[in-house]
């Protein structure tokens, strides 16, 4: 019942709020003429009557808030009210808002950004059937902690069958595929699983069924597939009645068994896999089988523990399995222990690192945001004291302190409310901007940075937590009785406060100014990178890449291919060189082998020269614009019954015959066995590995004595390049129908992966700089805001006594860039430091590059100009007359 | 008078104000002096502390009030105990009598 007449009341309070206040107010003023006519029948005269009647009443407005204050439901009300007044007060000063709301969008936008990597890598759970209980399982060694390896698949079975303390224990591995499919040919990513991989996730499939125990018996006995939700989606449009249809991958046919739910993506965070193939069918997709041998390590293991048992007792158990198989195979599996790790990146290693640098990210954006809130902090607090008649008046009709100080925090954090959406929508653009920008990569790599409720979370969090940061200090002021003479009573204080803030943002300016030289410096040095070049020309000409090996071809096949399609596709109109090589350099495959001259001992271990080498054929140099400084290019007259023939560059030959022509000269090397190689021509150098490495030794073999089984065919060529990229195509459709095309692009494309990580870096470092230099205008802008409402008597008396409004301007701007220069300068000293450490990153330009330096001190000077413009003309708007009077 | 009456223990204002309405409705001011009255002049209940209890009070459902015409036919807003109101009233009558037995004991005591 008591509860039926409060909800009665708060219904009241809430909705016919102006019918209360009314009965209030006339019962309130009732009471007050009641008292007068008490007092006029006891003898006094009406006025004295009146007046005695309000002081034992104590003014109706005080009153009235008293019993407001008392009322069900005012907690909310008044929040409603403050929020609506918060709004209007800032609606009324809105430079202050909007560079306010700024400061924290990017704030919080970067703390939103770097989070949802955390949360990527780290956070998100799989979404999978108690994903806290599945562990990725590796091999270790007993004296080596940091030592991870994959399990070989015999290992697996003995650790799977022999353990108690799992209810499950599954093995994948990552594995390129040929998929045949509509005429269409792609090579795409897939996972070779134990087939109680989905039983042991605990993932039901979409569609069909996921694989059965006995496909885990024969080898390839069991052409079975299970898709995944996308490949479904993309390549099949969503057909449901794929389930029990043949699929053609690596010339052979499989059947689709299911299609595996839209949210599950395997185990491994960065990698998104098309298919599932049961691990018994290795040799239809890898072209051999190591399933039986107890040293092919290279199978991921991951698995469940089961109910009630730790990770470390896990660990214990699967110790001891792993000590008897030492004993049993101990030329194997001698001092083997295991590692149970979070899964989702891979190697355990990964993840210390990913730890170790996201968290050093997380740092950099808390400090950034800590900056952000104490800029804003004094922001508010100059906003405070231009404010003080309006909390004064406030306070005299009756607001109480508490009250006040609500009402200031109200407005703090509907700003870091309002701030922190604005940050969520940047964040997510910048997600979005982040991953159009990787480049791509025959790996199915895939970064879903989803902004997910663990996100939407973290910065409401912020947000709240900004909010109370910044608003507490002037909340705090502002409740004081009187702002001016509170803030007069402690001058020492807020003269040491005002130091503390003037050394902050000095740091500021000096940070900032580190930080956009580093961006300046980063993206003259990308300037640089595309004049040096790569040492071959990347525009004009086009690449694609085949994969003959997952197509089962032979090398002698092979060999016939790579010549018939460079023949074929040089006799196409517009096409002037053509060649293959195995890969591309700059690309993410590395590969070196030792060489020495002939007639010298074969260096050993350490002391073998390496070299970049490459297999390559006829018409590789033409295409790539490399020049062929001596000598000739591979012919088909090179063949494995000739004799064997190399090419080196500039760099091999001034090494190993100095002053001498290399051509004739013979010289071995590691990967072409007992074989001497004659030297027949020379290229020019160029980049291998990265565009930042120092000249490097280089060799190349003719393709027709070192057989790859994949390799990328390069075309020069003035045509269009998706319509000649179309016309290879069908080149090769021409010679093999089932054969897949991939990573298909221009050179100039292919250039973005070396790119990348100074693209990247020029942006992040970029970006930090410009947030950084907008905190410190904000930063600047705040503390002259305070500074000249502080002293604006001074500047009163000032003026009274002949100051012209000039005088007034100089001595502001003065004082602001005493800040700025002074941080300038030692912005300046650090970055000159810091060169040091930079020149290694550096392509092509001085880490003391003047146009870097000079360009972004005044980029910075001129917004910390714009920033202490504002408080110095208000300083010149004070009228003498008014500043007095405060007194 | 007395000038600076006791201060008001948490609680006891609400129980005066029940015990003042025992005889019938009053108004705010009526209710003032009769706390006065009973109290003999112990307690002097200002109006900031007045109507923030009254209004709680009814808020809780333990006096209603209404609209009528004072001694001197001026609009006035009225108070009486309600069915919940008596109740509340005999519990903290009840609550109040324990405590004050308790303190007797104690200051006696020592």
């Amino acid at each position: 019942m008591p509860l039926f007449v409060r909800l009665q009341s708060f219904l009241r309070n809430m909705f016919s709020s102006r019918r209360v206040d009314t009965d209030l107010d006339q019962e309130v003023r009732s009471h007050l003429e009641m008292l007068t006519e008490e007092n006029m029948r006891a003898g006094m005269i009406p006025e004295e009557a009146q007046r005695a009647a309000r002081i034992e009443l104590g003014g109706v407005e005080q009153v009235k808030e008293q019993v407001r204050e008392e009322r069900i439901g005012n907690w909310l009300q008044s929040v409603f009210a403050d929020c609506r007044f918060a709004l209007r007060q800032l609606r009324k000063s809105p430079a202050f808002t909007a560079v306010a709301i700024l400061t924290l969008a990017l704030g919080i936008g970067a703390n939103a950004v770097i989070f949802s990597l955390v949360n990527t890598f780290l956070l998100r759970p799989l979404p999978i059937f108690h994903p806290e209980k599945i562990y990725a399982i590796h091999q270790g060694k007993q004296n080596d902690s940091s030592y991870a390896q994959s399990l070989s698949y015999p290992n697996y079975r003995d650790l799977r069958d022999r353990n108690q303390v799992l209810s499950g224990m599954a093995v994948f591995r990552f594995d390129p595929m040929s998929l045949s499919h509509y005429g269409n040919n792609e090579r795409v990513w897939g996972y070779l699983v134990s087939a109680n991989y989905f039983d042991v996730l605990g993932v039901r499939p979409f569609l069909g069924r996921t694989f059965l125990a006995e496909e885990e018996g024969a080898h390839n006995a069991h052409p079975v597939v299970v898709m995944s939700y996308a490949c479904w989606r993309r390549r099949f449009g969503g057909d449901a009645s794929v389930v029990g249809k043949p699929v053609t991958i690596n010339s052979r046919t499989f059947t689709v068994v299911g299609v595996a739910p839209p949210e599950f993506g395997g185990t491994e965070s960065v990698f998104a896999p098309e298919f599932w193939v049961p691990s018994m069918m290795q040799e239809w997709i890898e072209s051999w089988s190591g399933l039986e041998g107890r040293g092919n390590g290279s199978w991921f293991g991951i698995g469940r523990l089961r109910t009630g048992v730790t990770p470390q007792q896990a660990t214990a158990q699967l110790d001891s399995i792993a000590e008897q198989l030492g004993r049993e195979y101990p030329d194997i599996n001698k001092g083997m222990t295991l590692r149970l790790t979070p899964p989702g990146l891979v190697d355990p290693n990964l993840r210390s690192a990913v730890i170790a640098f996201t968290g050093a990210l997380m740092l950099t954006v808390a400090l950034l945001l800590t900056i952000a809130c104490t800029n804003l902090a004094s922001l508010l607090l100059a906003r405070a004291a231009q404010r003080h008649k309006e909390i004064a008046v406030r306070m005299a009709i009756g607001a109480t302190r508490t009250r006040l100080m609500r009402q200031l925090l109200t407005e703090s954090l509907l700003l870091s409310v309002i701030g922190a959406g604005l940050g969520l929508l940047l964040g997510a653009f910048l997600m979005r901007l982040a991953q159009a920008s990787i480049p791509s990569t025959d790996f199915a790599l895939t970064l879903d940075l989803r902004t997910d409720w663990r996100v939407v979370g973290f910065v409401t969090a912020l947000a709240l937590l900004t909010g109370i940061g910044f608003g507490l200090v002037p909340a705090f002021y502002a409740g004081r009785s009187d702002l001016v003479i509170a803030l007069q009573d402690d001058l020492a204080r807020s003269r040491r406060r005002m130091r503390l803030r003037s050394v902050l943002v000095t740091m500021q300016v000096a940070l900032s100014s580190v930080l956009l030289i580093a961006a300046g410096l980063t993206v003259r040095s990308l300037q640089h990178t595309k004049d040096l070049g790569p040492g071959f020309d990347p525009d004009h000409a086009l690449t694609l890449s085949v994969d003959l090996g997952l197509q089962g071809y032979n090398e002698q096949k092979g060999q016939v291919f790579y010549r018939q399609l460079g023949e074929r596709v040089r006799a196409l109109p517009g096409m002037q060189a053509a060649g293959w090589i195995r890969s591309l350099p700059l690309g993410l495959d590395d590969s070196s082998t030792g060489v020495y001259p002939d007639g010298h001992p074969a260096p050993r271990g350490e002391e073998m020269p390496s070299a970049y080498y490459e297999s390559t054929s006829p018409g590789y140099f033409a295409a790539m614009g490399i020049p062929l400084l001596a000598g000739r290019d591979f012919a088909q007259s090179d063949t494995t019954k000739s004799p064997r023939v190399a090419i080196v560059n500039q760099t091999l030959a001034q090494r190993f015959w100095p002053g001498e022509s290399p051509i004739g000269k013979r010289l071995h090397s590691g990967n072409t066995g007992e074989a001497t190689l004659e030297v027949v021509g020379i290229a020019k150098n160029g980049k291998y590995q990265s565009l930042g490495e120092i000249p490097t030794m280089a060799i190349y073999y003719p393709i027709s004595q070192l057989y790859p089984t994949s390799a990328a065919l390069v075309v020069r060529t003035n045509v269009d390049a998706a319509a000649a990229l179309g016309s290879i195509r069908d080149e090769v459709g021409k010679l093999d129908p089932n054969l897949p095309v991939y990573e298909a692009k221009t050179l100039g494309e292919h250039m973005n992966l070396p790119l990348f990580p100074l693209h990247a870096g020029a942006v992040a470092v970029g970006s930090f700089g410009l947030l950084a230099m907008i905190l410190a205008a904000v930063g600047i802008y705040g503390v002259m805001a305070y500074s000249v409402a502080q002293r604006t008597q001074e500047i009163g008396i000032r003026m009274a006594l002949g100051a012209r409004s000039l005088d007034v301007w100089l001595m502001v701007l003065r004082q602001g860039f005493l800040l700025v220069v002074v941080g300038m300068v030692c912005g300046l000293f650090a970055s000159v430091a810091l060169s040091k450490v930079v020149a290694s990153l550096l392509y092509g330009v001085s880490a003391t590059d003047p146009l870097s330096f000079v360009l972004c001190s005044l980029l910075l000077a001129a917004v910390a100009l714009i920033a202490c413009f504002f408080p110095a003309r208000r300083a010149t708007r004070v009228d003498p007359v008014v500043a007095i009077k405060c007194l | 008078m007395n000038p600076e009456p006791t201060t008001l223990l948490q609680g006891t204002l609400d129980l005066l104000i029940l015990k003042s309405l025992v005889s019938g409705e009053l108004h705010g001011l009526g209710i003032s002096r009769r706390v006065q009255l009973i109290t003999s002049g112990t307690f002097l209940v200002k109006p900031g502390s007045l109507f923030p209890a009254l209004h709680r009070m009814e808020e809780e459902g333990w006096i209603s009030s209404f609209w009528g015409d004072s001694e001197n036919n001026r609009r006035a807003k009225y108070y009486r105990l309600t069915k919940t109101g008596r109740k509340q009233l005999e519990e903290e009558t009840k609550r109040w009598g324990r405590i004050s037995w308790a303190i007797a004991q104690a200051l006696g005591a020592s």
